[in-house]
C-alpha cells in the first residue's frame, strides 16, 4: 500500500527564474535587515534589479524548457513564456521607478523592494502554472504581496482605504479560485491541468451523473477569480479606488504584470477544458459577454474620470476586455474545427497565431502603461487632473510622451504604426478570421467612444492655459529637491525614451517580440505522452 | 438534486420573514439572548504584539507540521533504499530552512521578537 519515494527530476534552467527571484527576495531582506536605512535604500534597487534581470535572462536563453516541467505542475509554451517576460520587464520599470517613490513618501525601502520581487516570483509562477493548488499558491504570493504594496504608504488614508478594499474583495476572489478547484477535483479527480484536459478528451462524452455540472461549476468559480484579478466587469469595482490609492509604480505593476500572469493561467485552464465538446458553446457565449461588457462600461465610465489614474483603471478594464476577445476565439477554436470551418490550416498554427496576437496585445498594453504611469509618476500630483493642463508649456517631453501614450493606447496612432494599433489590428483579426466579426464590430466602436477621453486629455495638455502661480507644488516634489533629484533622475526618464521607441518598434515590426519565444518554442497542444503515468 | 437543495435554502431564507410574526423587545434584539447582559463595546483595543507573537507563533508552528512529515518519510525502509533520496530529501530540508532562517533574522534585526 505504501509506494517508495522518488528522486524527481528537476529540469534547473526551468526553475532557474524562479531560483533567482527567491534568492533576490530572500537578500533583499536580509540586506535591509543587516543595513540601515540609508544603506538598505541604495544597495536594494540594485539586487531586486539583478534579481529580476537574472530571472528575464533565463527566459531569454534559448535552451529554455518547453512543455511540462517540475512534475507536470507547470507547463511552458510560447505564450507563457512571453507573459513572464512582459511580467519581468513591468517588475522591472516597477523597480527604476522605486528610489524616487521611497523618497517621496519615506516609504520602507526594504519592504518595498523585497515585495516587489516576491510579487514578480508569484507572476511567473502563476503565468506558468498547470495545477490548480500550484496556481493557487502562485496566486497568493503574487496577491499578498500586492496588497501590502498599495497599502505600503502608511500615512495616506487612499493608500489604506485602497489596500483594505483590495484585500478584502481580493481574499474573497480567492476563495472563488479554490471552490472551483475543489470541483474540478470533484468531476475530474484531478488537479492538473494536463490529466483534466485528457479526461474530457476521453470521458467528456460520457461523464458520471452531475460531474458535467460539477466541471461547469469548477470553470465558472475559477473563471470568476481570475475574472477579478483580470479586472474584467462586472468584476472590476475595486480598480479604480485601488489604481488611484496605492503609489504609482504599484499601480503600473498591478495594471500589468499580475493582470498578464493572471491571463496566462487562464489560458492555460480554459485550454483545459477546450477537449470537452458541451463546453464549448455556452463558455463561449460568457466570454463574449464579459469582453462586451468590459468594453462597453470601461471605455464609457472613464469619460466621466477627473483623476488621470481612475481614468487609466477603466481604461485598463477595458483594454482586458479587448483581450478577452482572442480568449473567445480560442475557446471556440476546436468546435469550429470540428464543424469544419477551418481549411486548410491546422488547429496548431492557429492556436500559435492567437498566442502571438493576445502576447503582442499584452506586451504592447504593458509598454504602453509603462510610459503612462511613468510620465504621471514622473510629473507627480497622484494623478489630478490639475497636473496636466498646460503641460506641453512647462514639460514639453512628457506632455508629448503621455500624448504618444494616449493615441497608442486609443489604437489610433496608426501613421506610423504604434504597438497598440498594431495589437488591436491582430485580435481583430483574428476574430474576424473565425466568423466572430459582431464582437470584432464592438470592439471598433468601443474604441471610437474610448478615443474621446484619451484625445480630451491631449486636449488638456496641449490646449489649455497651465494654472496660474498658485504654484503646482506637486505630491513628494519638496522631498526629492532635499534629496537632490530635484530634475527627476536620469534612470526614470532613459526608461520613458526605452518605452516610447519600443512603441514605434514593435508598431513597426511586431515580429521582434512573437519571435522571441518563437525559435525555441513550437506550441504543441498537452498530449498523454507529457501526462504522469 | 442540486436545484432542490438551493431552491429550498433560499426558498426558506425568503419566505420566513413574510411569514413569521415579528414582535421585537428591547431583549429579544439584544446579541446574546441568554446569560449575562453584555458589558462595554466588542471593539476593545489589543495590544499589538499579540498579533506580532501570534504570527510568529503560525511561522513556526507550521514549520512543525511540515519538519514531522519530512522526518516521517525519512524513516521509512522503502524510501531510504531509493537511490539519492536521502541526499535529495537532505537538500530540500535545507533550503526549506534556509528561507525560515533569513525570516527569523529579518523579523529579529527588525525588532519584532523585543517586548517593551
Amino acid at each position: 500500500m505504501e509506494t517508495a519515494a522518488y528522486v524527481p527530476a528537476i529540469n534547473l534552467h526551468g526553475i532557474l527564474p524562479f531560483i533567482s527571484l527567491l534568492a533576490g527576495g530572500m537578500l533583499c531582506l536580509a540586506a535591509d535587515a543587516m543595513s540601515g536605512k540609508e544603506g538598505s535604500r541604495r544597495i536594494l534597487p540594485v539586487i531586486s534589479f539583478v534579481a529580476l534581470a537574472a530571472a528575464l535572462v533565463s527566459f531569454l536563453l534559448p535552451g529554455y524548457p518547453t512543455g511540462s516541467f517540475l512534475e507536470n505542475t507547470f507547463y511552458s509554451d510560447s505564450f507563457s513564456r512571453l507573459g513572464c517576460i512582459v511580467i519581468l520587464v513591468s517588475a522591472i520599470a516597477t523597480t527604476l521607478m522605486g528610489p524616487r517613490q521611497v523618497i517621496r513618501r519615506n516609504l520602507p525601502s526594504g519592504e518595498y523592494y523585497t515585495l516587489i520581487v516576491f510579487a514578480a516570483l508569484g507572476m511567473v509562477l502563476l503565468a506558468l502554472a498547470n495545477e490548480m493548488l500550484s496556481a493557487f499558491v502562485a496566486l497568493e504570493i503574487m496577491s499578498l504581496s500586492l496588497y501590502v504594496l498599495t497599502g505600503i504608504d502608511r500615512r495616506s488614508g487612499k493608500s489604506a482605504e485602497a489596500s483594505f478594499k483590495y484585500f478584502i474583495l481580493g481574499a474573497f476572489a480567492s476563495a472563488f479560485f479554490v471552490f472551483g478547484s475543489g470541483f474540478l477535483f470533484g468531476s475530474t479527480r484531478t488537479t492538473f491541468l494536463a490529466d483534466a484536459h485528457n479526461y474530457f478528451a476521453t470521458r467528456g462524452g460520457n461523464m458520471p451523473e452531475g460531474a458535467e455540472m460539477w466541471a461547469f461549476i469548477a470553470f465558472g468559480l475559477v473563471f470568476v477569480g481570475l475574472c477579478f484579478k483580470l479586472s474584467l466587469a462586472p468584476f472590476h469595482m475595486w480598480a479604480p479606488d485601488v489604481y488611484e490609492g496605492a503609489n504609482t509604480p504599484t499601480t503600473l505593476y498591478i495594471a500589468t504584470g499580475s493582470k498578464v500572469a493572471a491571463f496566462a493561467f487562464l489560458i492555460h485552464f480554459a485550454h483545459a477544458f477546450s477537449s470537452w465538446q458541451i463546453f464549448t458553446a455556452p463558455v463561449t457565449f460568457i466570454v463574449g459577454l464579459i469582453a462586451v461588457a468590459s468594453m462597453t462600461w470601461g471605455n464609457i465610465a472613464a469619460i466621466v474620470q477627473s483623476n488621470l489614474k481612475r481614468m487609466l483603471a477603466y481604461s485598463s478594464v477595458a483594454q482586458t476586455g479587448y483581450m478577452m476577445i482572442a480568449v473567445m476565439v480560442l475557446v471556440a477554436l476546436p468546435s469550429l474545427q470540428a464543424a469544419g470551418n477551418l481549411n486548410a490550416t491546422t488547429i496548431a498554427n492557429d492556436t500559435t497565431l492567437i498566442y502571438n496576437a493576445i502576447s503582442l496585445y499584452l506586451a504592447g498594453y504593458t509598454i504602453i502603461s509603462i510610459l503612462a504611469f511613468g510620465i504621471a509618476f514622473h510629473i507627480g500630483g497622484e494623478g489630478s487632473m490639475a497636473a496636466y493642463r498646460g503641460l506641453f508649456h512647462r514639460k514639453p517631453f512628457a506632455a508629448v510622451g503621455m500624448a504618444i501614450a494616449m493615441f497608442s493606447l486609443s489604437g489610433l496612432g496608426f501613421l506610423p504604426p504604434t504597438i497598440g494599433f498594431i495589437g488591436k489590428f491582430y485580435l481583430f483579426k483574428e476574430a474576424v478570421r473565425f466568423n466572430m466579426t459582431g464582437i470584432a464590430v464592438i470592439g471598433i466602436l468601443t474604441s471610437v467612444i474610448a478615443a474621446f477621453y484619451y484625445l480630451s486629455l491631449i486636449v488638456t495638455m496641449f490646449m489649455k492655459a497651465p494654472d496660474e502661480e498658485n504654484g503646482i507644488e506637486l505630491a513628494g516634489r519638496r522631498e526629492e529637491r532635499i534629496a537632490g533629484l530635484g530634475g527627476g533622475d536620469a534612470i526614470v526618464r532613459v526608461m520613458l525614451a526605452t518605452a516610447t521607441a519600443l512603441i514605434f518598434v514593435l508598431g513597426l515590426y511586431p515580429g521582434l517580440f512573437t519571435g522571441l519565444a518563437a525559435k525555441a518554442v513550437t506550441t504543441k497542444p498537452m498530449t498523454t505522452a507529457m501526462v504522469k503515468k | 438534486m442540486f436545484v432542490v437543495a438551493v431552491g429550498f435554502g433560499v426558498f426558506s431564507l425568503v419566505v420566513s420573514p413574510f411569514l413569521g410574526k415579528m414582535k421585537p423587545n428591547p431583549t429579544k434584539l439584544e446579541p446574546y439572548e441568554c446569560g449575562i447582559p453584555t458589558v462595554g463595546t466588542a471593539r476593545s483595543q489589543i495590544f499589538v504584539r499579540f498579533y506580532l507573537v501570534a504570527l510568529l507563533f503560525l511561522l513556526f508552528d507550521m514549520e512543525i507540521v511540515y519538519i514531522i512529515v519530512w522526518a516521517l518519510a525519512m524513516t521509512y525502509k522503502a524510501n531510504a533504499a531509493v537511490p539519492g533520496f536521502v541526499l535529495y530529501s537532505m537538500i530540500v530540508m535545507a533550503i526549506y530552512m534556509a528561507i525560515l532562517l533569513i525570516g527569523l533574522v529579518y523579523e529579529w534585526k527588525k525588532g519584532a521578537l523585543e517586548w517593551n
